[in-house]
């Protein structure tokens, strides 16, 4: 697994998801709360990253950086026959799935970071919400700086460090699921099917939000779409026909063991081929 | 035999509609030098992955020291390996690089790693990253990772490429110590000096037949 973090500093693609995230949440939503606070002469709490991916159009984009960040799996370079002949396949693959887990929370502990450092010349610390955020919630301010409105449900509903907390174990969940989906995909059929497939689910959940689908569906849909369980304005006390906390990390862990057994159980029958990393 | 420490038996591998080797029948001894030679695409790469459990059999049995591939162990104990192209982390050192392997099976010291990197003629000082390396170095690197925990056989899939004459001279040189100590080597190549040099057998991949050509109980000289 270690091995695997060690090819980040020079992996140019670990760079690109880097610096897209950095561009789209400027771009998409801090930059939006940095016009405000100048125009106001006033500061923004750091809390931001729970509420933009809130947007569905924020959502999307950045659950495609998973996607870039793990279409190699099951990263099978030159080195890893070297690996796998010391390892054993599935001590190696356990490697892989760690890898695969803890990269998940190392993204959304970097988006998180990199939300508070995009607007640090306008921030201030504090425990609350801010007046800022609850200023945004008004659909008419917020369109005033080009941004959608802060849900009021989340601002009502969580304060910002459990928002935070449950935000962060939904996106882990979500961008595992997408790893590990991937690694699964590839091993049986081929590299392009696992970005397929993954992208799949990530549209799927930008389609639901996005149509003009009935109410019943559209809430019981999301049962079945983890990336959505990233919003925390439709998810847990929402809304009665919404997916609880405790459904979205039960059947999320649930999700996670299950592609993770597929793995182990389908790595002892394939190849191992080196194929070139991305 | 006892003295056989690979045992291949009616070995076939079929990818989709294509047979890459059929029919082999082959066993190889310890602490010998076995040399397969064939052409580009004959299938030597394809066999040391079954050896290896790397790929798994279309049909037939391969036993490395008594167990069974893909039945008894997935992969076996005690193998070394180059297959292809040796590859490292590029931004860390030859010795960082040997480290992070044998941690693996933390089954030696840093002491060991240093010895073995003199042992095929590099430096376990030098601090040049392996992205800086040459080729003739990377390879010299791949046969440190293959013997360093000290494995009893050695799979090595042409280990003299990119190396000039010296460098194979050395190689040769290194091999025969290691045969000397009792290692068992499957070492394929396409230089026909090289495998006159170096093995006690020769075996010869054709057309997805394995052809034994000397050194074997059965067919002493051909």
């Amino acid at each position: 697994m270690t091995n695997q973090f060690r090819k980040w500093v020079r992996s140019p693609r670990i760079w690109m998801v880097f610096l897209l995230f950095c561009a789209f949440i400027s771009n998409c939503f801090t930059g939006s709360i940095r016009i405000f606070c100048e125009q106001y002469g006033v500061r923004s709490s750091i809390w931001l990253l729970p509420l933009a991916l809130t947007m569905n159009n924020r959502r999307l984009w950045v659950m495609l950086l998973p996607i870039l960040l793990f279409c190699d799996a099951p990263f099978l370079d030159e080195q890893q026959p070297f690996q796998i002949i010391r390892t054993g396949r599935t001590r190696w693959a356990i490697g892989q799935i760690m890898y695969i887990l803890t990269a998940s929370a190392i993204f959304f502990i970097v988006c998180f970071f990199i939300s508070v450092v995009l607007v640090i010349p306008h921030w201030e610390f504090s425990f609350e919400w801010g007046k800022v955020i609850n200023t945004l919630t008004q659909s008419y301010v917020a369109e005033g700086v080009g941004m959608d409105a802060i849900p009021i449900e989340v601002i009502n509903n969580y304060t910002p460090i459990v928002a935070t907390l449950l935000c962060g174990g939904a996106t882990w969940i979500a961008s595992s699921f997408i790893g590990l989906l991937m690694f699964l995909c590839n091993l049986w059929i081929r590299r392009e099917a696992g970005i397929l497939f993954a992208s799949f689910f990530v549209g799927f959940a930008h389609f639901i939000e996005g149509m003009g689908i009935s109410y019943s569906a559209w809430y019981s849909i999301r049962y079945i779409s983890p990336i959505s369980w990233m919003d925390l304005s439709k998810i847990g006390k929402a809304s009665v026909s919404s997916p609880s906390w405790s459904y979205v990390f039960a059947v999320g862990i649930v999700l996670l063991i299950i592609l993770s057994i597929g793995i182990l159980l389908s790595v002892k029958h394939k190849s191992i081929e080196v194929i070139k990393t991305i | 035999m006892k003295n056989n420490v690979i045992i291949i038996k009616d070995l076939c591998k079929t990818f989709r509609n294509t047979t890459v080797i059929h029919d082999i029948n082959i066993s190889f001894e310890k602490g010998k030098i076995h040399g397969i030679v064939g052409r580009n695409g004959s299938g030597k790469t394809v066999l040391f992955k079954c050896i290896c459990g790397f790929v798994p059999m279309t049909s037939g049995s391969i036993q490395v020291k008594e167990k069974l591939v893909g039945k008894d162990i997935d992969i076996p104990k005690d193998m070394g390996i180059i297959i292809e192209s040796p590859g490292f982390l590029p931004n860390y050192s030859g010795f960082n690089n040997l480290k992070f392997l044998a941690k693996l099976q933390n089954k030696i010291s840093k002491k060991e790693i240093r010895e073995t990197m003199l042992f095929v003629g590099l430096d376990p000082d030098e601090k040049k990253h392996v992205e800086k390396y040459s080729m003739g170095m990377r390879q010299r690197l791949g046969l440190a990772q293959a013997i360093m925990e000290d494995p009893d056989i050695l799979i090595l899939d042409e280990p003299m490429n990119g190396l000039d004459n010296q460098g194979v001279l050395e190689m040769r040189k290194c091999l025969l110590q290691l045969r000397n100590q009792g290692k068992t080597i499957l070492l394929a190549s396409h230089s026909t000096e090289d495998i006159n040099a170096l093995c006690d057998t020769v075996c010869k991949i054709e057309d997805e037949i394995l052809i034994k050509i000397r050194g074997f109980e059965d067919v002493p000289f051909h």
